[in-house]
């Protein structure tokens, strides 16, 4: 099972078009009032040789999943498709746009499955079926156990040439899997298939972030008996504390550039934020007010970061330089505010606002504009953006489920194939080797 | 949900005892704590929530000893309030008749607000205590402050009459 998917072939074939898309920006139409800004787009069961039909069927589905998680994507029901279709075949020339045309399907995914020894081979084709002509063609291959990971490269392809952006399918999502007092870091595929559990601490192990490559997982663990800080590595497994400092060592958040770590102590007065250099021992104070400071967040350019701060009152977010210069509030929603994670596109700041019960807001970096995004039942916590900037991942305390929300669409979803007590999500792209 | 939530209705005020723990479980690895009460979930020792007393290690149950009181506190706050000042002087009456034991302070939040929040937000709770303490005599060195922010809560109920018992410090010998 650890053989890795990265031996898998990529390559390109038969480009027939290469006029760009242009790249759509994030809308933020979370009201459900505009228009639907989504592709009509096709996935029909895709073609397979004897034997490789199961996986064909299962490859289609996460696809059609993927596309319309995205949010860019409006999937045509089976029911929909036209009279005249009667299935795909192995030969891709059989494609016939015209019927799909007609019915105001944009774009056709079609792929073709196949096996040699031990791979699982797709060779995977859209077709803009306005103009009748392939788009994208590519064939991809890996271990037949990685079926569901080429499907999702093939889906992160087809959003690329859709928006000009690579989507998140291949993309992961960690967080603590377990009950009272024993709790275990996990990852898990974007969709929550492939669930593994990481640590088997047999303690309260809590909070993981991922380095921005994706390879390395900062969290926070009892297992020494106090709350200190550890960074695992998500391949070979092996985890070594990096902070064990008297009192707390919490909520980390990594650096850009991976060489440290913003954190939470309590060993000089009360509750501060510093950063840690993770090569030598420096500890950089950044905070020292009377009241609690926490939940640091790196902006994306290492310049600045978001953090909770209790100074004025109630829990309010504040954003800081890197040196701790210039501290200054944003959150003006009234109520609490709690856990600001700073975008990957480094424009937005989601954090929790509580005025009676707890849900995601997202609001600009200067905190001029703001909108809630979540509305489902049940207190949310802990947002984390996708890679891309389009979801947000967070938890829902009440149920203790993951949920996520697009907001291009407003879309609210509980992350399926998770059927465990989920609390702390983060979300990275897979790291590319 | 338990038998330690039900137990926690019978019990009419956690009040728990300070013993030794025999050598047998002494394993001295940095600051570890050891419960000498409290609730559960703390490495070790058992609790008062589960009998009322103090097991040794070894399963034996010594007599039960002076009380050491669990401090509560209001929604969102590490406010010392009144009762949970009048409690502090009767544990540091405790605390100075033990003078070489360290005492680890425990501070507990309910599930409201948010996991990350709650971590110092507990570790915000058991510093109000350490200061209070110190302000009473006992020396600063003998008080090291650990946070379970909610990840412990002693009612596992989703009201307020279990969030009140989770808003707490508890005090537990460190070994």
């Amino acid at each position: 099972m650890n053989v890795s998917y990265f031996g898998w072939i990529v390559s390109a074939f038969c480009i027939l078009n290469t006029a760009a898309y242009a790249a759509g920006p994030v809308v933020f139409d979370v009201s459900g009032q505009g228009k639907d800004h989504r592709t009509p787009v096709a996935v029909p069961a895709f073609a397979a040789v004897a034997g490789q039909e199961s996986v064909a069927k299962m490859m289609s589905d996460v696809i059609a999943y993927d596309l319309d998680f995205s949010g860019e994507c409006k999937i045509l029901d089976k029911e929909g498709y036209p009279p005249s279709f009667k299935g795909y075949t192995p030969d891709a020339t059989q494609v016939d746009c015209a019927p799909w045309k007609a019915i105001g399907v944009e774009h056709l995914v079609y792929a073709y499955i196949t096996q040699e020894g031990s791979n699982i081979v797709a060779e995977c084709r859209l077709f803009d079926v306005h103009t009748g002509q392939q788009v994208v063609g590519k064939k991809l291959q890996a271990g037949t156990e990685w079926a569901r990971l080429v499907a999702h490269q093939f889906s992160d392809i087809i959003i690329e040439r859709l928006t000009g952006t690579p989507g998140i399918a291949t993309s992961r999502i960690c967080f603590t899997n377990g009950v009272t007092g024993k709790k275990e870091i996990c990852i898990a595929d974007y969709d929550g298939a492939n669930m593994k559990q990481l640590t088997q601490h047999n303690s309260i192990s809590i909070l993981p972030k991922f380095s921005r490559d994706g390879s390395r997982l900062a969290y926070v663990s009892y297992k020494d008996h106090f709350p200190y800080l550890y960074v695992l590595e998500i391949t070979s497994g092996k985890s070594a504390v990096v902070s064990k400092k008297s009192g707390l060592n919490v909520s980390p958040s990594w650096a850009p550039d991976g060489k440290s770590l913003a954190m939470v102590l309590s060993k000089d007065t009360n509750n501060e934020i510093y950063v840690r250099s993770l090569v030598g021992d420096e500890y950089t104070r950044l905070t020292n007010s009377k009241g609690t400071d926490t939940s640091p967040s790196f902006s994306p350019d290492g310049s600045q970061m978001a953090f909770v701060t209790d100074r004025e009152g109630s829990e309010q977010i504040f954003v800081m330089n890197r040196d701790g210069s210039n501290q200054h509030r944003i959150s003006f929603q009234g109520g609490r505010s709690y856990d600001p994670a700073w975008s990957p596109d480094g424009k937005h700041i989601a954090y929790v606002v509580d005025k009676g019960g707890q849900q995601i807001y997202v609001s600009t970096v200067d905190g001029n504009d703001y909108q809630q995004v979540t509305r489902a039942a049940g207190n949310a916590e802990g947002p984390s953006w996708s890679p891309d900037s389009r979801h947000i991942i967070y938890a829902n305390s009440s149920s203790l489920q993951l949920w996520t929300v697009t907001l291009s669409t407003g879309a609210e979803q509980k992350i399926p194939n998770i059927a465990v007590a989920c609390q702390g999500p983060d979300w990275a792209r897979r790291p590319a080797q | 949900m338990n038998a330690k939530a039900s137990q926690l209705h019978v019990l009419t005020a956690i009040v728990t005892t300070l013993t030794l723990l025999t050598a047998s479980g002494c394993h001295t690895q940095g600051s570890r704590p050891a419960n000498f009460g409290g609730s559960a979930g703390n490495e070790g020792g058992t609790t008062l929530e589960q009998n009322g007393l103090d097991h040794d290690d070894d399963g034996s149950i010594p007599a039960p000893g002076p009380g050491i009181q669990v401090i509560y506190f209001d929604y969102d706050s590490a406010v010392l309030r009144a009762d949970a000042r009048e409690s502090l002087k009767a544990n540091a009456e405790r605390f100075r008749r033990m003078p070489k034991v360290t005492v680890q302070i425990a501070g507990h939040c309910d599930e409201r607000g948010t996991q990350q929040y709650n971590l110092a937000l507990g570790e915000h709770r058991a510093i109000a205590a350490r200061e209070y303490l110190v302000q009473l005599g006992i020396p600063a060195e003998r008080l090291i402050t650990i946070s379970y922010g909610s990840e412990q809560p002693a009612d596992p109920g989703k009201d307020e009459a279990a969030w009140a018992k989770n808003r707490r410090c508890e005090f537990n010998r460190a070994m």
